[in-house]
């Protein structure tokens, strides 16, 4: 089931009603319930899959806690195999197997292992994460073990965060099911809020872009430099809206029921510089990987190179979470590149700040954002020689003016959703007092939500269009 | 009930009724500008489904829009053309309008522009969303519409019944534009794309695969018969591609078979050697100006040569007055 759809709506009124109207000790069945079937709408049978690691970290969980000394890391380590197990049959088999018949093949070898035809279960790296995060949280100490077999099903399983995240913790939302939530006008009305921005972002900006950027991807070789730049920036803004409008339906949905999910997105086009906009994209992940793999492979303490080398660790990791592809390798390891250049150029680059004075501040947007979208490119084409042509493209002056896509008044209602996006990011980072869902006066408020609503009805997408998280 | 849930469902019921009144007086104000839109597809589509009477009428989807010139027709042939295909349609479209054709007067000939793949449509795979999104805002004036819309998406026929403003989804930037451009570009709903944006030779396309879709086989015959019952010539054609030649496809060998049936011509140009060249194409389907008026003069004077218009329309004029007789 995918948030743009009525059905979404139907299950969303009929889940959050009976949650509210039932007794506290039938809610978490009621959700793990909901959650199910939210998850098996998509692939029933994959079901099973989550159910087979549900079990191992839920015992895991457990004989953690009772034993001591190796037996615990024992327990750890067969947590982690099982759920990296999973993973790297269902979304790196084939990758690693088609490596592997190309290697053999520059000795003229037959790979034995045969090619698996398999679908990937959606949100199968996002659900793995989560469990994983909670045997390490076990293990450190930090989270004691979840007895409640159902409980702990739920946590793996909420259906709000189940297939895109945010990637929780246990410490922030196991509690929360054991929590009592009454209907709180506030808690309910930021709640739907926070959604009707998510599908702002999702329905008016992120499926609008994707027509011209599926249009200009679909067949770059048709298309001039400048229209390949345009798409490419169009990508940008709607990998964001996509994604983060995900994240705020997910957010909001369970800020209606009373949870609070840990926030994924701080207006990362507003970042200024690399490191900057890192820290505002996908905080679950890139928390993760600093709590889980940055810091046990040593973080800032040994040194700069091995900083750096921890660094391109990290991201070309967190490339590879993303896809099972080399294309998303050369992502991860790109963006740390530039991520690097920044700060080795540090000194220099204070310099160019404080000569250019308050005009900086755009520069010091502008420039990283442009580079990371031409940088984005590895991770929207289909393979590295579509992605090469791409970016060599844009740096030609292959002609043929600009394409303004079919019909033309597409590109309009793009730029109008970007401006809305930008408007509306700017007041929040710059200028917080500037509210209009948030504002006092109920006229405005109002006026805000049906603003928004009209926008959505009249330029939204209605197409059911998939969110790009989703396959990973 | 909780002091929050009536507060709640309060503050929910007054912004119900805001949204009705919002989305019934901005969609009335949509409604007002799209059908008083002075050019622009949808005005070239109003006047196909309102008032076709001129003498020669030409279907089909942006490959007829950009290729029929109709001045071209009314020099060659002393007659009134129009061309009344609509970009991003298909032959479901054409049948849904085709008896408007019939409403005021009768054409002196119906030209049918067709792809090689024209039968090969698939509901819910693209294409029908840009129909949905032609059909909604005349589904409360057009009987044929709300039947198809309630045939192919039912649902969109709900949200548009139920959403004024969602029926203009998409519409207000050409509504504005249209509403304020001095140049037309659409003469009698021919619309020139001047140019070239092919910079490779021709390749083969294969479309043998993909199969027919009975609907459109259906909407086909419709169209042909409507055409034919009322003794109009019908001349069904496949303009130019700019791709090599290759065996029929599984659309083309239906679209044969029907228009065996009712004695119509099909004239298929689809890969004629003489306008395989880039300076007449403006992309690998579509013709450009210089192309357009190249192939508009080639079935002008061979509808003259044939007498299509003249002598037929002569018959069946006098068909129909014995008739009536």
């Amino acid at each position: 089931m995918i948030f743009n759809s009525l059905l979404f709506v139907y299950f969303f009124i009929v889940v959050t009603s009976l949650y509210f109207i039932l007794k506290h000790k039938y809610r978490w069945p009621l959700l793990l319930m909901s959650s199910c079937y939210f998850y098996m709408a998509f692939v029933p049978i994959y079901i099973l899959i989550l159910g087979f690691t549900i079990v191992i970290d839920y015992f895991a969980g457990i004989y953690i806690d009772k034993n001591h000394g190796k037996k615990r890391k024992w327990f750890l380590i067969a947590s982690l195999i099982a759920n990296i197990g999973v993973l790297a049959m269902f979304k790196y088999y084939n990758f690693l197997n088609d490596n592997l018949t190309a290697i053999l093949g520059d000795f003229s070898l037959q790979n034995p292992f045969p090619y698996l035809s398999i679908l990937l279960p959606i949100g199968l790296s996002f659900h793995t994460f989560q469990a994983m995060s909670y045997t390490i949280e076990v293990y450190r100490g930090n989270q004691k073990p979840e007895r409640n077999f159902g409980i702990y099903a739920l946590y793996v399983m909420f259906y709000p965060q189940l297939v895109a995240g945010p990637i929780e913790r246990p410490q922030n939302i196991l509690h929360q099911f054991h929590e009592k939530h009454t209907f709180k006008y506030e808690q309910v009305s930021a709640g739907l809020k926070i959604m009707l921005w998510g599908f702002f972002k999702k329905i008016v900006i992120a499926d609008r872009l994707a027509i011209y950027v599926n249009a200009v991807y679909g067949n770059p070789t048709h298309h001039s430099a400048l229209t390949m730049f345009i798409a490419t920036i169009f990508f940008s803004f709607q990998l964001y809206c996509d994604f983060s409008g995900y994240s705020d339906i997910a957010i909001g949905a369970a800020r209606v029921m009373g949870f609070k999910l840990m926030r994924n997105f701080r207006r990362p086009f507003i970042g200024r510089g690399f490191a900057d906009i890192w820290s505002r994209w996908h905080l679950s992940l890139t928390t993760w990987f600093r709590d889980y793999l940055y810091f046990p492979l040593g973080g800032n303490r040994k040194g700069v190179l091995m900083r750096i080398r921890n660094l391109y660790i990290v991201y070309m990791i967190s490339g590879l979470w993303h896809g099972a592809s080399w294309n998303f390798v050369i992502w991860g390891f790109l963006h740390c590149c530039f991520l690097v250049l920044e700060e080795v150029f540090k000194k220099p680059l204070r310099w160019i700040v404080k000569a250019l004075g308050p005009v900086a501040i755009v520069f010091q947007i502008a420039v990283p954002f442009t580079i990371a979208s031409i940088v984005n490119v590895f991770f929207r084409a289909r393979t590295i020689g579509d992605s090469w042509y791409i970016i060599k493209s844009m740096f030609t002056l292959k002609g043929h003016g600009v394409y303004l896509g079919e019909p033309m008044t597409n590109f309009y209602y793009c730029v109008f959703g970007i401006l809305v996006l930008y408007m509306t990011e700017v007041c929040q980072e710059f200028f917080p007092k500037i509210k209009l869902f948030g504002h006092q006066n109920r006229v405005v408020r109002y006026t805000g939500y049906a603003l928004a609503v009209t926008i959505l009805i009249m330029i939204g997408v209605f197409n059911g269009g998939q969110f790009i998280y989703f396959q990973f | 009930m909780n002091k929050d849930v009536l507060r709640f469902f309060k503050n929910l019921l007054i912004f119900a009724v805001i949204m009705f009144i919002v989305d019934r007086g901005v969609g009335s104000i949509l409604e007002y500008y799209f059908k008083k839109q002075p050019m622009g597809d949808d005005a070239a589509f109003a006047h196909a489904l309102d008032n076709p009477t001129e003498d020669i009428l030409f279907y089909g989807s942006s490959r007829a829009v950009h290729t029929y010139d109709c001045r071209i027709f009314t020099d060659s042939l002393g007659l009134s053309a129009y061309n009344c295909g609509r970009n991003a349609s298909n032959i479901i479209y054409h049948a849904a309008i085709i008896s408007a054709a019939f409403q005021k007067s009768t054409p002196k000939a119906v030209v049918l522009d067709i792809s090689p793949k024209e039968l090969s449509w698939k509901s819910g795979q693209g294409g029908d969303d840009v129909l949905s999104a032609m059909i909604l805002p005349y589904i409360t004036t057009n009987k044929n519409f709300e039947a198809l819309a309630k045939e192919l998406f039912p649902k969109e026929l709900i949200k548009a019944k139920i959403s004024k403003l969602y029926t203009y989804n998409s519409m207000i930037a050409s509504i504005i534009r249209n509403s304020n451009r001095t140049h037309n570009d659409n003469i009698n709903g021919y619309q020139p794309l001047h140019g070239t944006n092919v910079d490779e030779g021709p390749k083969l396309v294969d479309a043998a695969k993909s199969e027919v879709s009975a609907f459109a086989a259906e909407k086909l015959e419709y169209f042909v018969k409507t055409v034919t019952d009322h003794h109009v010539p019908l001349i069904v054609i496949m303009s130019p591609i700019y791709a090599l030649p290759a065996p029929p496809t599984p659309s083309m060998i239906e679209t044969k078979k029907i228009l065996d049936k009712y004695h119509v011509q099909l004239w298929d140009y689809a890969f004629d050697s003489a306008f395989i060249k880039k300076e007449y194409f403006y992309d690998l389907v579509h013709l450009n100006a210089k192309g357009g008026d190249l192939f508009s003069s080639l079935i002008a004077s061979r509808m003259k040569e044939m007498g299509i218009v003249n002598k037929d329309s002569v018959l069946n004029e006098s068909k129909k007055a014995n008739e009536l007789k």
